[in-house]
C-alpha cells in the first residue's frame, strides 16, 4: 500500500560551491491518512521550509533535490505543475502568522467563499453559504455575522480558525499546518487543536503539524520528528519519544518543559547556546557543541540516521536507550 | 436573536461594522481638519462643477465673436472678465476651459494608469526577465522628454485633444509602473500571497484579488498628484498649439493668444494664468492632504 505522502531524501540548498546553505538535508517523511506527523525542533531548524517546500512555495533561490510522492506519483516536477493542481485541493496549508495570513481587502467570508468556488465550482451563493458553515466548524460564535468581518476586526484565534476553514474548505486528504498554534493563547490553541484531531479522525485527512511545543505533540501527533539545523535527529512513533528519548537533543527538548513538580523555585532546564548558523555547521555530530553527553568521538564523523528499536530512528554516535519515564 | 448576542458576549469579540465605517469616516476628518487640504478639496469640487455645469454657468457662448466689442475690461458692462481680440467674452471661455483641461488632465491620468499599473504588478510579481525588460523599458520613456512624445504625435497624426491626452498618458507612465511595482514587491513577501498560492489561486487572482485591492491607496495618491501635472501639461501643450485646437476653449491656448496683447490687455493672460494656477494649488494641496490621510503610520 502506498502512503498519503512519501518523502525521501529531501534537500533543500541555498546557494552554490563553497558558499552553499544546505537547509534541509535528507529529510525522510512518511504520512498515512488519518495520521498526525509532528516536525519538531527550535527556531531555525528547517521545519517551516519544509513545509513551503512540500507546497512548492520556496523562493526561485532555493534548489530542491529527492523525492516527494503523493498517493504514489512524484509530485516534486521541474516546474511545479503538479502540485499546482494539487495545492488547496488536495493539500491545503495554514501558516504561522494568523495575523497577516489574510487578505485585508476582503471579508473572511469571502476568502473562504473564493477557495470554495475556485476548487468546487459552486455557484456564488451556495459558496457563500457553505463559508458560514465552514465558519461554524471551526467553532466561531454567530458566523452568519462574523463572514461579514473584515480581518482587522477580528482576533488572532479567531484568524487562525478561519485560515483553518479556508484550508478545511475543499476537504484536503493531506494538511500542513506550520505552527498553527504559536500565536494563540491556550484555550484557542486548544479548541484548535480539537478541530485538527476531529478532522483527522472524521475525514481521515493526513496532518503534518509543525511546532516547537512537545506539549502539544503528545496529545495529537502519532509519529514525531525531530530536527535540528535542518537534520533528522531523532523519528519515532509518539510513545517512544517521551518513554524512550533517544538524542541528548530530544532529552534536553523534553527536559526543558516545566513540570508541576519542579516547585517555584527550581530553574528551568535549558540546552546551553543556540541553533549553529547552517552555514558554519562544525564537522561530526552537529549537536556535539551543545550535547550534555559529547564525547571525542562525536567530532570526527556525521551519525547516520539508524533504527534504534523498531521504528525508532536516532542519529546519535552515542544513543541512550536505556528506558526512563518522562511525565509531563 | 438572543442566543446570538450571548455567543458574541461570550467569545468577547463583537463584529464591528461601524468601527470600520468609523475609521474611514475619521481618516476623511484627518484630511479636512488641514486647512490647505480643505481649501483643496473645496477647490478641486468647484473647479469640477463648474466643468460639469459650463454652459448653465457661462452668460455667453465661449466660440461666438462680437466685433462691435473687442478688449472690452473686465468688471465693463455685459461682460463681468471682459472680452478678447474677436469679441468673446472671457468668463464663458474660461468656464468652458475649465471642460477641456479637466478633460485632459483626468484622462491622461486614467489612461497612464490602466496602461502602468498592470505592467507595474506582473513587473514585480514575476521579477527575472520580465522584470528587467520592463524596467528598461522605463527607463527609455523617462528618458525621453514628453515634449518630444507629445509634439511627435502631433505632427504624425495632427494635433488634436486624444494626441495631448495620449503623450501626456504616456508621461506619466514610469512613475506609476515603479509605483505598482514597488508595492508588489512588498505585497508579495505577505504571507497572505503564499497563504492565496497556497490555497491554489491563478496568477490572476493573485494579482488582481490580492495584490490590486492593497496598493489602492498609494495609487489614488499617485493619481491626485499627477492629475495637476497632467493640467499643467495640456496647458502647455495647447500653449504650443498641439494640444486642444481652436475654436475650442482652452487656458493654454488663451494664454498663447494673449502674448500678442500682453502690453494692452494684460488681463487677457492674467485671467487664464490664474485659473491654471488655482486649479493646479487646489488639486496639489488636495493631493498633499490624501497622502497624509492614507498614512498608515497615522492610525
Amino acid at each position: 500500500m502506498t502512503s498519503l505522502l512519501e518523502v525521501e531524501g529531501l534537500c533543500v540548498t541555498f546557494g552554490s560551491g563553497a558558499g552553499a546553505v544546505r537547509a534541509v538535508r535528507d529529510l525522510d517523511l512518511s504520512v498515512e491518512s488519518g495520521e498526525i506527523v509532528a516536525l519538531v525542533g527550535e527556531s531555525g531548524c528547517g521545519k517551516s521550509l519544509t513545509a513551503l517546500t512540500l507546497m512548492r512555495l520556496t523562493p526561485p533561490s532555493a534548489r530542491v533535490q529527492g523525492s516527494v510522492k503523493y498517493r504514489g506519483d512524484q509530485i516534486l516536477d521541474d516546474k511545479g505543475l503538479k502540485i499546482k493542481a494539487l495545492r488547496g485541493k488536495e493539500i491545503a496549508m495554514v501558516f504561522q502568522e494568523p495575523m497577516t495570513s489574510l487578505n485585508p481587502s476582503y471579508t473572511v467570508g469571502d476568502q473562504i467563499a473564493e477557495s470554495i468556488r475556485l476548487h468546487l465550482k459552486l455557484p456564488r451563493k451556495q459558496a457563500a453559504k457553505q463559508a458560514i458553515e465552514l465558519l461554524r466548524r471551526v467553532r466561531i460564535a454567530a458566523p452568519e455575522q462574523r463572514a461579514k468581518a473584515y480581518p482587522h476586526q477580528l482576533s488572532g484565534g479567531m484568524r487562525q480558525r478561519v485560515m483553518m476553514a479556508i484550508a478545511l474548505s475543499c476537504d484536503p486528504k493531506l494538511l500542513i499546518l506550520d505552527e498553527p498554534t504559536t500565536a494563540l493563547d491556550v484555550t484557542t490553541q486548544a479548541q484548535v487543536l480539537e478541530i485538527v484531531d476531529e478532522l483527522r479522525k472524521e475525514a481521515n485527512t493526513g496532518v503534518i503539524l509543525i511546532t516547537h511545543d512537545l506539549g502539544v505533540v503528545a496529545d495529537l501527533a502519532d509519529k514525531v520528528v525531530i530536527m535540528y539545523a535542518g537534520s533528522t535527529v531523532e523519528k519515532a512513533p509518539v510513545e517512544s519519544i517521551y518513554s524512550r528519548p533517544s538524542h541528548p537533543y530530544t532529552r534536553g527538548l523534553l527536559a526543558a518543559i516545566p513540570r508541576r513538580t519542579d516547585g517555584v523555585r527550581k530553574r528551568l532546564d535549558e540546552i546551553p547556546g543556540t541553533v549553529p548558523i547552517v552555514r558554519e555547521l562544525p564537522s561530526g555530530c552537529i549537536f556535539a557543541d551543545r550535547c550534555s553527553c559529547v564525547e571525542v568521538d562525536c567530532r570526527g564523523a556525521v551519525p547516520k540516521l539508524e533504527m534504534i528499536e523498531d521504528e525508532h530512528y536516532c542519529a546519535c554516535w552515542h544513543p541512550q536507550i536505556e528506558v526512563e519515564t518522562v511525565s509531563l | 436573536m438572543s442566543a446570538v448576542s450571548a455567543d458574541v458576549s461570550i467569545v468577547g469579540h463583537p463584529v464591528h461594522n461601524q468601527v470600520h465605517v468609523e475609521k474611514r469616516y475619521r481618516r476623511l476628518k484627518v484630511l479636512l481638519r488641514r486647512p490647505t487640504a480643505l481649501a483643496g478639496g473645496i477647490g478641486v469640487v468647484l473647479i469640477i462643477a463648474v466643468a460639469i455645469l459650463a454652459p448653465l454657468i457661462s452668460p455667453y457662448n465661449p466660440t461666438a465673436s462680437n466685433f462691435s466689442d473687442l478688449f472690452s475690461s473686465p468688471f465693463s458692462t455685459g461682460h463681468l472678465l471682459g472680452t478678447d481680440q474677436l469679441g468673446r467674452d472671457t468668463l464663458s471661455r474660461l468656464v468652458y476651459g475649465a471642460r477641456s483641461t479637466l478633460e485632459v488632465g483626468v484622462l491622461a491620468t486614467i489612461v497612464g494608469t490602466i496602461v502602468a499599473v498592470p505592467v507595474g504588478i506582473i513587473s514585480g510579481y514575476y521579477r527575472g526577465f520580465v522584470d528587467s525588460i520592463i524596467m528598461r523599458i522605463t527607463d527609455v520613456i523617462l528618458a525621453f522628454p514628453f515634449l518630444v512624445i507629445a509634439v511627435g504625435l502631433a505632427a504624425i497624426f495632427g494635433p488634436s485633444l486624444q494626441n495631448a491626452i495620449l503623450a501626456l498618458g504616456i508621461a506619466q507612465i514610469p512613475s506609476v509602473i515603479r509605483i505598482s511595482r514597488g508595492e508588489t514587491l512588498g505585497l508579495r513577501e505577505q504571507e497572505f500571497i503564499q497563504a492565496a498560492i497556497a490555497s491554489g489561486a491563478s496568477d490572476f487572482s493573485v494579482i488582481f484579488r490580492y495584490l490590486l485591492p492593497n496598493m489602492m491607496s498609494p495609487l489614488v495618491v499617485q493619481a491626485s498628484i499627477a492629475i495637476p501635472g497632467a493640467i499643467l501639461g495640456s496647458a502647455l501643450l495647447s500653449f504650443l498649439g498641439v494640444g486642444v485646437q481652436p475654436p475650442t476653449p482652452a487656458w493654454g491656448s488663451m494664454l498663447a493668444t494673449a502674448q500678442t496683447y500682453i502690453y494692452q490687455d494684460y488681463w487677457l493672460a492674467v485671467l487664464p494664468g490664474i485659473a491654471i494656477l488655482v486649479t493646479t494649488l487646489s488639486f496639489n494641496f488636495f493631493g498633499d492632504g490624501l497622502r497624509d490621510a492614507l498614512d498608515p503610520s497615522l492610525s
